[in-house]
């Protein structure tokens, strides 16, 4: 899963978002480092829905324009779930071996 | 309507129209939203992201996994359209033949064949259809080859270092079509009397060619030049593009356009290559293609048709 669809996915865990909400919620999971643009974000809630990992929960009408909210779908609430698995698995790996190679360095046994 | 939206909206349309029914207004909001106070134009890499996004969610929907049933139906539907586009062309043929009291030419036979295997096609196992239109591929070029045989076309063609080339593309299309008969997946869906009439119009519209075999055409227009002469095919070339148009406004029309199109355009647009290889891209070429590209427009313009499995 590419680092964009994970942040939208969990931007959508705590409950539906729309568009510019779920930008600006991206921009502060992420600490600004990821900065999702009007372009990106549809094609990828366009694919999400299409996998159907994400749904449209309810419009409003803000300044004439529609709002869409979205929302995670129990497919996605798994997707994302083994997601996060996947990748504490990985930082917990990567976590013990560089205990390793720390006590290694300061001779500790 | 501010200036930042209109050209936001401009940016919008590279969008699908399906796409920007739903999501035009909804996306407009977001990017207003996330625009400066007094920015008139939208930055570059806003530019670019959008296009980018547009590009993605088109390809997507072009090859993703929902196209699949669209590309069935099209597969379906591409080996017949060639086939009938193919027997289409060889009609006047025919005819002229016939009304020259040729009853039974080897031309009037392989055109009464092909009629066949379009039947096949539409009615028959996909194996005795594929069987059918190789066995009429080779037939057909087992006849023709030998009429162009020796390749020595130095003084049809500017160019002679690829003097197979001419060969290569008269006789590809009906290798292609016995290739699309082959891959067919389902039988096609197609209302009949569509079929009917958009074959007796390509016929009608490829009659006029008739006149190139009259010694006054051949006389008069013909000993103007082959750019003249190409006038003839610019009928079945328009009616082609209003086909094509109207296809285009379907999911499966536009499949099989894209699978049709190889032996659809070597069969009609033969000419246009031959004008193209003599130099007469100018008047014959181009005389030839912008009114058939204004017709594709024409016919592909209104609402357009969900899914359906027919094009046209």
């Amino acid at each position: 899963m590419q680092e964009p669809t994970f942040l939208i996915l969990t931007a959508l865990a705590a409950g539906p978002q729309h568009g510019y909400g779920v930008i600006t919620d991206v921009a502060e999971i992420s600490e600004g480092r990821v900065v999702l643009r009007a372009g990106t974000l549809y094609a990828a809630l366009d694919r999400l829905r299409a996998e159907g990992l994400i749904e449209a929960d309810r419009e409003e009408i803000v300044d004439g324009r529609v709002r869409r909210y979205y929302r995670l779908t129990g497919e996605g609430a798994t997707r994302l779930a083994e997601e996060v698995d996947r990748i504490t698995r990985h930082a917990n790996a990567a976590t013990t071996r560089l205990r390793q190679r720390f006590s290694t360095a300061w001779g500790m046994p | 309507m501010t200036d930042l939206e209109a050209r936001y909206r401009r940016l919008l349309r590279w969008y699908p129209q399906a796409h920007r029914a739903v999501h035009e207004e909804e996306m407009l909001g977001v990017l207003m939203a996330g625009a400066e106070p007094g920015r008139t134009r939208p930055k570059v890499a806003e530019s670019a992201d959008l296009i980018r996004g547009a590009a993605r969610i088109r390809l997507r929907h072009a090859f993703g996994p929902e196209s699949g049933p669209s590309w069935r139906s099209a597969f379906a539907l591409a080996g017949l359209v060639a086939t009938l586009v193919l027997a289409c062309e060889l009609v006047p043929q025919s005819l002229f033949l016939f009304w020259n009291g040729y009853f039974w030419a080897p031309a009037t036979a392989f055109g009464l064949a092909l009629a066949l295997v379009a039947v096949l096609i539409l009615r028959a196992p996909r194996w005795l259809a594929a069987g059918a239109a190789w066995a009429w591929a080779a037939g057909y070029l087992a006849w023709s080859l030998p009429q162009v045989l020796p390749l020595d076309f130095s003084d049809m063609y500017s160019f002679s270092s690829s003097q197979p080339l001419p060969v290569v593309l008269q006789f590809a299309p009906v290798v292609l079509v016995a290739v699309l008969v082959t891959l067919r997946p389902d039988r096609p869906v197609v209302p009949y009397r569509k079929v009917l009439g958009w074959s007796a119009l390509l016929v009608g519209a490829g009659l006029p060619q008739l006149y190139q075999f009259e010694n006054w055409f051949y006389e008069t227009i013909g000993s103007l030049g082959y750019e003249t002469e190409a006038i003839l095919f610019m009928l079945p070339l328009t009616v082609l593009a209003v086909l094509a148009g109207q296809a285009a406004r379907t999911a499966t029309g536009r499949r099989t356009i894209v699978l049709a199109a190889v032996p659809v355009l070597l069969m009609t647009g033969y000419d246009l290559l031959v004008l193209w290889m003599t130099g007469s891209w100018l008047f014959g070429s181009l005389g030839l293609l912008i009114p058939a590209v204004i017709m594709f427009v024409l016919a592909r313009r209104g609402k357009p048709v969900p899914q359906t499995p027919v094009p046209g």
